[in-house]
């Protein structure tokens, strides 16, 4: 799922300019940052030349790469132009001057730099502990999804975030209230880590439109990435920007202030799992310890799963968060509800309802593994592959046919005229299907009209020839 | 129809182009023998050592936001792991630590806990693993240290191994390992064959790549170049000998040392070794071409032992089987051919 | 001079095509062509149709367990 986020930070990254791509480099923590959305073969790459002070020379990468493994480091290399990184002359490749100063400040450390965070030196004298903030995370982000949702929870958002909903593309305004779309219900099924960074890209893009930089931006959600949870941090050191940035991420339950006034900020944990993998990693012994101190919520940390799948299609969830439920709702036909439980049943009608909003059944799928009971978890198959089939099956069903808006050529006169017409239809990409046997072609509704002047071209050079 | 079936063909990809972006977790062997480091002390001193198995240390941390690593030091008296640190034993250090600033050799500034311009994963790691490594530097009995020539090397692979064995295996988190190895060669050393192959043939087996960085004067330790060869590792050795300077060491761990396992398939590796595979006499350190073998533990020596006992699994070798070995062969009489 | 008819073009299989051939025996107004044994030109107004009489067709032949249970508690 991390992946998913990775794609779409590294596109906004790649499509900014060089001179802001630099900017943005003057800050560690945002190197470190980006180092990491790097792949593997690049990261290696640039340490090896961070304390090298001369440019290292394509023949060198190119020897030390397998000649099997070619095509990655075409990719890596690519990425990295993109991003500014490596630029490339002749026989050698330069590393950014900018980018090498700071992530080599970042491993080494002892310069004074405040991209990483500066935590308060006075006390707090209302301070709040790690339970308190994993509490007030979930309870605003699940605001959040339940407004989304539909189900009345007694609060509403604050406009900044139906703002954001809005201009996100994930709820459109409907009579008076805001109603959920289809890109809308495929948020509700990633998991939090993505769902978050949706929204933060969203953030960003919007942003550009309020006039903040986006350098600033960018910087101060790197550095939220890089803090450590449990402790204040001063706003001495954000710009104004960043300032303002911290009512809106206050919305979010990223981060808590006790009052708007406040001098300090505590980061929750999803600002700080924000650029490390799914939430909290549990080990066994980890998973042992929790139980028996009967610690943290499972929401927000979304490793703890709760939907057994039965090869018969049915459905029991062990939750009672009306949010999962209502999820839940989307897809499964749930029949019967218990303290601790709803059951239900997965079918036909169901799937295609989710089908019809939008939703595609690798969602479906993954979502029901992803949140797969523990003991589901531990069999070769985490999901049973007949429910798994049949999902993929019935999403097939929904589009037997493929139908595409075109024009149909026919009555050619003879097979050589179809024949030039058809080809240059096809060197102009817009055939889409052509029976010679019956002399007749279909292009796009776009491409026609030059066919057609073609075609009235070559009956004047056919005429003029014949006269 | 086959594009929808779930039930999971474990299909190999053939190209294997995609990366798995699996973290991993790095175990760390310093030699903290200090007389080997006096002896190279005019190539690099230890504070620069440290300072770039830090930076190497930070690099690794770097690659992935899950990547751990594990810190082991070991010199003639023992092994001991650094980092992860006991618990509770981190707190009451930093408070030590905090209290008396001038515990640490060459002048080294106490770590402070307002400075907070690092990473603060970084910082924590960085500092325990300077406190607990001069802290194992100060303590040896420097005398002491110079008359025996045993190192734990043994031991501390065994240690990386359990500590490996720990976090990847028994608790299922999905990560790749490896172990490098910081030697600084001593001329006089002896190592422990048997316990040194034993776990290098763990490592084999468990697929964890053994490194060996060897900063030192001594003689290349073959059965290191084997280690290396055998568990898919790097061996490098930066000594002046090879026309290659210690003072580097920070380049050289962040050029060659720096590839994690899921990477390694893909790049040439930067080992330098031309590994002696023959066998060599467990007495007079020579190669053989013919010997003797111990019929126990399988151990080569050229000549007979003069105690009658094999020098690795101490078998007593009974009168008549040595007193067999010096016979000459039989020469068979030939019948005369009595022609016709 | 060649003829251009706008229209929608059909993929699908065989028995669907044979499904649609159907439907425009009783309703005339719906293919305009028929290309080959997979693809057929229909009328660009009638794609909606032909979706939801297919559907329909299709739902016929599905069993469907909840009908069964309905009928069931029905009677």
């Amino acid at each position: 799922m991390t992946s998913q986020f990775k794609n779409s930070i590294n596109d906004y990254l790649e499509g900014l300019p060089e001179a802001v791509l630099t900017r943005l480099y003057q800050s560690p923590a945002t190197c470190l940052a980006v180092f990491r959305l790097l792949p593997a073969l690049a990261r290696t790459l640039i340490m090896g030349m961070i304390f090298n002070p001369d440019p290292i020379a394509v023949a060198d990468v190119d020897a030390l790469v397998k000649p099997s493994s070619q095509r990655l480091k075409l990719e890596t290399q690519k990425k990295l132009r993109l991003l500014h990184i490596f630029t490339e002359t002749q026989a050698h490749i330069i590393i950014n001057p900018t980018f090498k100063k700071n992530l080599r400040a970042a491993l080494v450390g002892g310069d004074q730099n405040i991209s990483f965070g500066v935590p308060c030196d006075t006390e707090d004298k209302h301070k709040v502990d790690v339970a308190f903030l994993d509490a007030h995370a979930v309870s605003q982000w699940e605001m959040i999804l339940h407004f989304m949702v539909g189900t009345s929870i007694g609060r509403t958002p604050s406009d900044g975030v139906l703002n954001l909903l809005k201009h996100s593309g994930l709820m459109e305004p409907e009579r008076g209230g805001l109603r959920i779309t289809n890109a809308g219900f495929q948020f509700l099924l990633q998991d939090v880590n993505a769902q978050i960074w949706t929204l933060l890209l969203q953030y960003l893009n919007m942003s550009e439109y309020l006039q903040m930089d986006p350098v600033d931006v960018l910087n101060f959600i790197f550095m939220l990435g890089s803090l450590e949870l449990g402790q204040d941090y001063s706003l001495s050191a954000l710009s104004e920007t960043q300032k303002h940035m911290l009512e809106d991420l206050r919305d979010y339950g990223i981060v808590y202030q006790r009052k708007a006034s406040s001098r300090r900020f505590y980061p929750t944990r999803l600002a700080t799992t924000l650029t490390s993998e799914t939430a909290a990693l549990r080990t066994a012994s980890q998973s042992m310890e929790a139980a028996t101190q009967d610690t943290i919520s499972s929401s927000v940390a979304a490793d703890s799963g709760f939907i057994i799948l039965e090869t018969n299609f049915r459905l029991y969830a062990y939750t009672e968060s009306p949010l999962q439920i209502a999820v839940l709702n989307l897809f499964v036909n749930l029949k019967t509800r218990f303290a601790n439980m709803v059951t239900g049943q997965i079918n036909r009608d169901s799937v295609r309802f989710a089908l019809s909003n939008g939703i595609t059944a690798e969602q479906i799928i993954t979502y029901l593994s992803v949140h797969a009971h523990p003991r589901m978890k531990g069999m070769e198959h985490v999901l049973p592959p007949t429910v798994v089939d049949q999902i993929k099956l019935w999403q097939l069903e929904m589009d037997r046919i493929r139908a595409t808006d075109g024009y149909l050529f026919s009555e050619f006169k003879n097979f050589d005229e179809y024949k030039d017409v058809s080809t240059y239809a096809k060197e102009l990409g817009v055939l889409l299907y052509e029976n010679p046997g019956k002399r007749k072609f279909v292009s796009t509704l776009a491409g026609s009209q030059q066919i057609v002047e073609f075609v009235k071209r070559r009956n004047q050079k056919h005429r003029s020839s014949a006269n | 129809m086959n594009a929808i079936d779930g039930t999971s063909r474990q299909l190999k990809d053939t190209e294997d182009q995609t990366l798995d972006d699996t973290p991993s977790l790095l175990s760390i062997i310093i030699d903290a023998h200090v007389p080997s480091w006096e002896e190279i002390k005019s190539q690099i001193s230890i504070s620069e050592a440290v300072a770039s198995i830090l930076v190497f240390i930070n690099a690794h941390l770097a690659l992935h936001n899950s990547n751990s690593v594990n810190v082991i030091g070991y010199n003639a008296s023992g092994a001991r792991i650094l980092y992860p640190p006991k618990s509770g034993v981190e707190s009451t250090r930093s408070k030590e630590r905090e209290e008396r600033s001038e515990s640490v050799s060459d002048g080294e500034q106490a770590p402070s806990k307002k400075d907070h311009s690092m990473y603060r994963q970084f910082k924590t790691v960085d500092e325990v693993v300077q406190t607990e490594l001069w802290n194992m530097l100060n303590h040896t009995n420097y005398v002491e240290e110079e008359k025996q020539h045993n190192s734990a090397i043994s031991g501390a692979l065994s240690l990386a191994l359990g500590f490996i064995n720990k976090h990847v295996f028994v608790d299922e988190s999905r990560m790749r390992a490896r172990i490098l190895l910081l030697t600084v060669g001593h001329k006089n050393e002896t190592i422990q064959y048997i316990p040194t192959m034993n776990c290098i043939f763990a490592a084999q087996k468990l697929k964890i790549p053994v490194d060996v960085c060897k900063l030192g004067p001594g003689s290349d330790q073959v059965f290191l170049q084997q280690a290396c060869d055998s568990t898919h590792g790097i061996y490098m050795d930066i000594s002046e000998k090879n026309s290659k300077t210690p003072k580097g060491l920070v380049q050289y761990l962040l050029s060659g040392f720096i590839s994690d396992p899921s990477l390694r398939p893909h790049i040439v590796l930067p080992t330098q070794s031309n590994v002696d595979f023959r066998a060599a006499c467990f007495l007079t350190k020579q190669v053989v071409d013919i010997g003797y073998v111990c019929s126990v533990c399988l151990c080569i020596m050229s000549q007979i032992p003069s105690n009658r006992r094999c020098p690795t699994c101490d078998t007593t070798y009974s009168e008549k089987t040595l007193a067999g070995l010096g016979r000459k062969p039989l020469k068979k009489k030939k019948k005369k051919v009595v022609k016709p | 001079m060649p003829k251009a008819t706008r229209g929608v073009l059909i993929e699908c299989d065989p028995s669907i095509k044979a499904l649609i051939v159907n439907i425009d025996s009783s309703q005339h107004n719906i293919i305009l062509d028929e290309l080959d044994d997979t693809h057929l030109m229909i009328h660009p107004s009638m794609v909606e149709v032909v979706k939801q009489k297919l559907n329909k067709m299709l739902a016929e032949n599905t069993y469907n367990p909840n009908e069964e249970a309905a009928k069931a508690t029905g009677k």
